[in-house]
């Protein structure tokens, strides 16, 4: 009897209580266990309705949400952007979270084909864990201009203008916008410039305009000119007029181009480095490809101006300095060239050559120069690998058509290049590269192995990668593409000369 | 006058003994067959007077009408009969095997079955001789449990065995020993044929007898033996022939299908060159391939002398279009009595084998672009027929058929095995023995490399020939002094107690030259090079000597007790760690022989055992502990100068890896014996586990990779055995069935906090060992599905929108971020597999009926997983052949429903170049390892003297796997540290075989 009524009681009391405690699982948990807090929906403060961003610009969508109960989980759609982004706090964190600052960014890459008209509702969902749901709308519209203008053509960090009694500094640059240009500001305190030019509405602008330096003296003034776009975006390129007698020029370069964007255009090696032999002597030694081509030397690498090598047009014998009066030396014929010059005495001489037999040892073997590197012939690299092709590669990163990173392998995507048929010393390859990708590499001797072997050619350790060396110098400095387009590299394992330049 | 009366009372006692006597005769039969049985015993008990059975299995003996009779037989359980005035008494002899008192040979002695307090499992020749195969171990596989044996397929190719799991990075061989001389870690050698019976020694109570090499465990094989009775002879052939199953791979069409949208869906133009349409799997492979043995021996003897011969030749051809290998072996066993005291014998096993290499191009098969023609058009043609062959159009494949028939390899190899020995027994049970044994081999290697120009990437610029001979001369002494007495007939003791020496000698020299002047046959040899000729030669000795004893005791065959010491003192070691110790402590209970349990009826036997031992483990570099000094070719200036360098760092604080094992069993017997279970559980932990440690900086010696041996691991094997067997007869019709079950998990406990890699794919690796987890499991990327369309892509970022993978498209593989840092990287990677298994299965069913017999064979591994690499091999990459379907099953926007990733030529998103779960499959597998139907001809057909057995088998005749691969067996192959990664190896084949066996 105890018992049963023992029984009864505790049966009573789990009657009683079962209901009690099923309506509170029921109305404060949800599936997972969660407790109520206060099982109000999310909050979610953004700070503006509406982000303006840019085609091929990224972007972050931001926001704070605020829930008691405990956030489960923010949803971000657009069908446009093709976004459908779950956040899944629940994955991310340990403790569950009350508050959430939402910092989404959408990659650039994205947006590449966006224009101003593009415009993207963003619907953002926020979830509790017991289930409440709350939705707020950010729209995106790509007519914004968030990218700087920059200088197309750009003076040098240093001119040198030669001392006399009218002299002028010849600003010469190109700017260019991705949507509008507004103006160019020339501000020289030295010189007590301060002059803004409008451009009016349009992207690119180019400004030819002689400013009258002090006579007779020399000296040295700072010049600072900034482009702004229409959303006051600017960029600025500062340049130091040295005034002076004509000076021997630690650097020359030969510059087989006409105009002074092709000076810019390249990712390195144009103009080609010469060598300095003496005082106020130069002498280059250059492959002429075409027939015809004018070569002109200058001791700035990004402008004819204000100095310019080249035969005086009244005196062809004779060099000028000033690049309205000096011509181009005509190179009429397919070979190997030696102009000497002198930047003082203007005297020069223009002489074609065939380049000297050479023996250049290679893993303790010889070899003479010319080499055939086109495959046909084998190296023996003497470690075992046995004979391999003779061909040379680019071993680096930032290479195109596929091509492999850091190998020498031909069989992993070894950027092999080619040996030009009439000039075994000359090998290049044409490829297209991205805008904004940095190049580097090594030229080297091709190994199934992926080795580095001999023969190599790594660089003299300048910004500019000017020239090559055989089995020794510097790792290349990274240089960046300026342009997405098609681009050919050159190397010429006699001037040990290499450069990278848009295919015209 | 005494001496007088004695002699007539002699006399009369003799007269009346002989006028007691009368002649009994009978014919004697095994029970499972009714066939007569020739050369049994009969033998009058108590007395030395007896005879043997003929041809018909018929006696007849004079004996006293009150005599009892003794019948007995090698294999078979002895049978006494009174004689009580009967003149005919037949008698059927039971096979020894289901019999507990059954002889089993254990390390440096033997033991009846029913005493062991160890696991041993033990396994009769003749059931090893039913498949046909050129090493007996693949013919263990299911039949013991405890004892994975992987097969290798390819002729001549040794299988993997592995004993009671993984316990030891450094190889997992166990020990053979073959009439008491260990041969090493293979035993193609031996002929099938020649087997008795083979122990296997499980357990360290069993193994550490062996100490040094006894951690992977011990198999004991003895060759058969003469026995007293006329002489027998046998005759076996077998020939067959294997097949191999033609992989569905891709034909010129779909290939090209492929090869282009790879390039158009990454937006490049393929440059796809298409042409002919090449079977190379038909090219290359043979339909069939013969496989061929036969063996002839005889056997008998008498009281004083005993022996034994069996001539065996083996031939297996290999499936490709050349290769092969053969094997001609003898063995001669002769054993004389030259008293009551002394007895000696030897076994002589002198042997040839000879192969042609085996080429390894299945893979080159599978992926060899079928747009290729095998020749070059005729006018292209040169004098050397080598380079008429075609360069692959569309990958870097090398034309198959050109390296088959330019491969010129093969080896001659002579061996001999002998094992003389004394045996003096100066007092009933004390024995003392000295066996010296020699195990020789000569093998000579030639090796002709052609010149040929395909193409400047398929070319051999220069011919080579090249010979290695190398010689292993092996030698053994064992001394083992044995006293067996039984006192008041219930205190039963067996001390043996033993000295060995033993000494390992190797033998290498090796020679070859550069352009001789031509290709043809007449001028492959060294001496017709005319360039650079390089010699090399070393010799190599390691030696070994040891003191054991062991105790065995029981008390009225119902309590046991053994234990066992070994000291080994080896030469791998340095001086103070040159001697180990390994001792081993078992013990059973016969619970069956209590009294309590007299009266039960369910338990005909049931022992319980327990086992604890130490054994080692020495498998390291022979001069592990010395540091040594190399030559070196350096080059100075313009010449090449020989140096020296050092090339091997010694560690003198080596010492013994040691394994600790513990071993749980029972033995149990129901229904009349019918039924017998037999289960184990053990745990084996090994111990200062020897490790070659790389990039040891702290060396400080010269050397870009520094190495030394270390003793920094330990790893532990724990698992379970379960054998059923079931025996049983009904009427003519007899039956059995066999069920073995093991499982075992490996682990690593310690590695030195290092990392162990293996197992290459694209640059990553693919099994990772760390401490705490199970030994070589794959480990990468967990694939959470295909990218669907462009959302998901854009979508699978951090919270912050960073893209997890900004490499991937639609189509491509999705990564799981298993830490969720937002990121898809190393910290991504994960166990995605074991290759080993969770259960080994093998299931044996045998059947006689009258004159027929049937045998079945089935093998399975279960829960282990294979990375399957002919996922990334033959999908493509770098223009290699497909799988067949590769197209239609590779996503792509009208074809979502797959988990093949797009096709792609970059690959950018690295969905093959990832180790990932998609490449791990699921490996279990059971196959019917072997189906055989034997039928034995009438007595009237060839004479009742002879005995005639024809039969029909099939091996490896299917599989049941969901693997997707060739064979889940060859793919589960692989070293301890490197297993279960499909490399496309030679499958095993499926072999189809008729037999003949005579015995007269």
């Amino acid at each position: 009897m105890y018992q049963v009524t023992n029984y009864l009681k505790k049966s009573w009391l789990m009657a009683l209580s079962f209901p009690v405690f099923m309506g509170g699982v029921m109305s404060c948990s949800d599936d997972d266990g969660y407790s109520a807090v206060d099982n109000q929906v999310p909050t979610i403060t953004l700070p503006s309705e509406r982000i303006q961003t840019e085609a091929g610009r990224q972007f972050t969508i931001e926001g704070t949400i605020k829930d008691a109960d405990g956030i489960k989980s923010v949803n971000l759609k657009s069908e446009g952007m093709m976004l459908d982004k779950t956040i899944n706090l629940l994955e991310l964190y340990d403790e569950l979270q009350t508050e959430y600052a939402l910092k989404y960014t959408y990659q650039r890459d994205y947006t590449k084909d966006w224009t101003d008209a593009s415009s993207f509702p963003v619907l953002i969902t926020v979830e509790d864990v017991v289930g409440n749901k709350q939705t707020a709308t950010v729209t995106v519209t790509a007519d914004g201009d968030f990218t700087l203008p920059n200088f197309t053509v750009a003076p040098s960090e240093e001119v040198t203008v030669l001392v006399g009694p009218n002299p002028k500094f010849k600003l010469n640059c190109s700017v260019s916008d991705n949507k509008v240009l507004k103006s160019i500001h020339v501000v020289s305190n030295d010189l007590k410039i301060d002059e803004t030019i409008e451009t009016g509405n349009v992207s690119t602008f180019d400004l030819t305009k002689a400013y009258q330096l002090p006579a007779n003296v020399t000296g040295s003034y700072d010049m600072t000119v900034t482009v702004f776009d229409t959303f006051d975006n600017e960029t600025s390129v500062a340049t130091n007029i040295v005034v002076s007698e004509m000076p021997d020029f630690e650097k020359m370069y030969l510059a087989d181009v006409e105009t002074a964007a092709e000076l810019s255009s390249d990712v390195f090696g144009v103009p080609m480095l010469i060598d300095h032999t003496g005082e106020f002597e130069y002498t280059a030694h250059y492959y002429n490809q075409k027939a015809g081509t004018k070569v002109r030397f200058i001791p700035q690498m990004t402008d004819f101006e204000p100095i310019c090598f080249g035969p005086d047009a009244e005196n062809a014998d004779l060099l000028a300095n000033n690049p309205d009066a000096a011509q181009g030396i005509v190179l009429d014929k397919v070979a190997y060239y030696e102009i000497k010059l002198n930047t003082k005495t203007g005297k020069y001489s223009v002489n074609t050559y065939t380049p000297a037999a050479q023996t250049v040892k290679l893993h303790g073997k010889d070899y003479t120069y010319p080499l055939t590197l086109n495959g046909t012939t084998t190296f023996d690299f003497g470690d075992g690998s046995g004979d391999q092709p003779a061909q040379i590669c680019l071993a680096g990163a930032g290479l195109p058509d596929g091509a492999g990173n850091w190998t020498t392998n031909q069989n992993a995507g070894a950027y092999i290049l080619n040996q030009d048929a009439k000039n075994p010393y000359l090998l290049y390859r044409e490829g297209t590269y991205e805008a904004g990708t940095q190049i580097e590499f090594t030229i080297s001797a091709t190994h199934w192995w992926g080795w580095w072997p001999e023969p190599f050619w790594r660089f003299d350790g300048s910004d500019a990668n000017e020239k090559n060396t055989l089995n020794g110098g510097d790792n290349m400095k990274k240089m960046t593409v300026p342009a997405t387009g098609k681009y050919r590299f050159e190397f010429d394992y006699h001037l040990l000369r290499s450069r990278l330049y848009p295919v015209k | 006058m005494k001496r007088y009366l004695l002699t007539m009372l002699i006399a009369v006692v003799a007269l009346a003994v002989k006028a007691q006597n009368i002649t009994v005769k009978g014919n004697v039969i095994e029970t499972a067959t009714n066939e007569p049985l020739i050369g049994a015993t009969v033998k009058v008990k108590g007395t030395g007077h007896g005879t043997v059975t003929d041809f018909n299995g018929d006696y007849t003996i004079s004996v006293d009408k009150n005599a009892t009779l003794v019948f007995s037989s090698i294999g078979y359980k002895s049978v006494e009969k009174a004689v009580k005035g009967q003149t005919i008494i037949n008698v059927s002899l039971d096979d020894e095997a289901n019999d507990l008192n059954e002889v089993v040979v254990i390390g440096y002695g033997v033991a009846k079955k029913g005493d062991l307090t160890s696991s041993i499992s033990a396994i009769k020749g003749e059931k090893l001789e039913k498949l046909s195969t050129g090493n007996v171990m693949n013919a263990l596989q299911g039949q013991v449990n405890g004892v994975q044996v992987t097969g290798a397929g390819g002729p001549g190719a040794t299988p993997r065995v592995i004993i009671r799991g993984v316990s030891t990075i450094n190889g997992s061989d166990p020990l053979y020993v073959v009439d008491g001389m260990p041969v090493g870690t293979n035993i193609n050698f031996l002929n099938q044929n020649d087997i008795e019976s083979m122990q296997v020694l499980k357990d360290a109570s069993a193994s550490a007898i062996y100490g040094t090499r006894a951690s992977n465990g011990v198999v004991l094989i003895t060759t058969k033996k003469g026995s007293a009775g006329a002489t027998k002879f046998t005759a076996s052939a077998t020939v067959g022939f294997q097949t191999l199953s033609k992989p569905d791979i891709a034909g010129a069409a779909e290939y090209e299908k492929v090869y282009n949208a790879r390039y158009t869906n990454d937006g490049q133009v393929s440059p796809f060159k298409g042409g002919s349409n090449t079977d190379w799997w038909d090219e290359v492979i043979k339909g069939t391939a013969l496989q061929q043995n036969y063996n002839f021996g005889f056997s008998g003897g008498n009281d004083k002398f005993i022996y034994s011969s069996n001539i065996g030749y083996y031939r297996q051809d290999s499936q490709y279009k050349t290769g092969y290998w053969q094997k001609l072996s003898a063995r001669f066993s002769m054993e004389y009595n030259f008293n009551k005291i002394v007895k000696a014998g030897i076994d002589l096993t002198p042997r040839y084998e000879n192969w042609d290499n085996t080429p390894g191009l299945m893979g080159a098969v599978m992926g060899m672009d079928p747009t290729t023609p095998i020749y070059r058009p005729e006018s292209e043609w040169d004098s050397n027929p080598y380079s008429h062959y075609a360069r692959s159009n569309n990958n870097q494949e090398w034309n198959p058929v050109a390296s088959m028939n330019r491969l010129d390899a093969g080896a001659d190899e002579y061996g001999l095995l002998a094992t003389p020995f004394v045996s003096i027994t100066p007092i009933a049970g004390l024995t003392f023995r000295s066996q010296f044994g020699v195990n020789a081999r000569f093998r000579l290697t030639d090796e002709f490399t052609p010149t040929f120009f395909i193409d400047n990437l398929e070319k051999a610029d220069r011919n080579q020939a090249k010979r290695t001979m190398e010689n292993w001369v092996d030698w053994n002494w064992t001394n083992t002094l044995t006293y067996i007495k039984t006192f008041n007939q219930k205190h039963n003791l067996n001390v043996m107690a033993g000295y060995t020496m033993e000494r390992f000698q190797d033998y290498y020299l090796q020679g070859y030259r550069y352009d001789i002047p031509s290709n043809v046959e007449t001028l492959r040899y060294v001496s017709a090079g005319t360039a650079d000729d390089y010699a090399n030669g070393y010799n190599s000795y390691t030696s070994l000597i040891s003191y054991l004893g062991r105790v065995m005791y029981n008390y009225a065959e119902k309590y046991y007790l053994t234990a066992s010491v070994r000291v080994d003192g080896s030469s791998k070691f340095a001086k103070g760690n040159k001697y180990a110790t390994f001792p081993a402590v078992s013990a059973a209970w016969r619970i069956t022989g209590e009294e309590f349990m007299k009266n039960q009826k369910v338990f005909d036997d049931l022992k319980l055992r327990l086992g604890w031992g130490k054994v080692g483990n020495q498998n390291i570099d022979n001069s592990a502990y010395l540091s040594s000094i190399g030559t070196m070719r350096y080059v100075l200036g313009n010449q090449i100068v020989v140096g020296s360098q050092v090339s091997g760092i010694g560690n003198q604080k080596l010492k013994w890896e040691t394994v600790e094992d513990y071993n749980v069993g029972i033995d149990a017997a129901f229904l009349q014996s019918r039924l017998r279970v037999t289960a184990d559980w053990f745990r084996k932990t090994s111990h200062d586990m020897l490790m070659k440690k790389d990039n040891l900086l702290l060396l400080g010696y010269p050397m870009w990779n520094g190495q030394m041996w270390e003793n920094v691991g330990e790893m532990r094997a724990t698992g379970w055995e379960l054998g059923i067997n079931w025996q049983d007869r009904a009427g003519d019709f007899n039956y059995g069935v066999g069920v073995n079950l093991s499982s075992v998990k490996n682990k690593a406990i310690t590695l030195n906090g290092d990392y162990i890699y293996t197992g290459g794919h694209n640059g990553d690796n693919i099994i990772r060992n760390e401490a705490g987890q199970p030994i070589s499991q794959f480990y990468g990327y967990t694939v959470d599905g295909i990218f669907q369309n462009e959302t998901e892509v854009r979508s699978y970022t951090s919270q912050y929108g960073e893209l997890m993978q900004p490499n991937a498209q639609p189509g491509d593989f999705r990564y799981k971020d298993i830490n969720h840092d937002g990121k898809i990287n190393e910290a991504d990677k994960s166990y995605i597999g074991n290759p080993f298994p969770d259960l080994m299965l093998g299931v044996n069913l045998n059947a006689s009926y009258k004159n027929f017999d049937f045998l079945a064979q089935f093998y399975g591994t279960f829960g282990n997983d294979i990375y399957n690499l002919n996922k990334d091999r033959y999908f493509g990459t770098d223009g290699v052949n497909v799988i067949a379907g590769t197209y239609d099953k590779a996503w792509r926007a009208d074809n979502t429903n797959t988990d093949v990733p797009r096709l792609s030529v970059n690959d950018a998103n690295g969905n093959h170049n990832k180790p990932s779960t998609f490449f791990v499959e699921d490996g279990s597998y059971m196959r019917l390892k072997l189906l055989q139907i034997g039928y034995t001809l009438p007595k009237n057909v060839l004479g009742p003297k002879v005995t005639a057995r024809v039969s029909l088998s099939a091996q490896n005749l299917f599989t049941i796997t969901g693997y997707s691969g060739m064979d889940p067996e060859t793919a589960a192959m692989g070293s301890v540290t490197e297993a279960g990664i499909d490399w496309t190896g030679y499958p095993n084949p499926r072999t189809f075989l008729l037999g003949v066996n005579l015995n007269f």
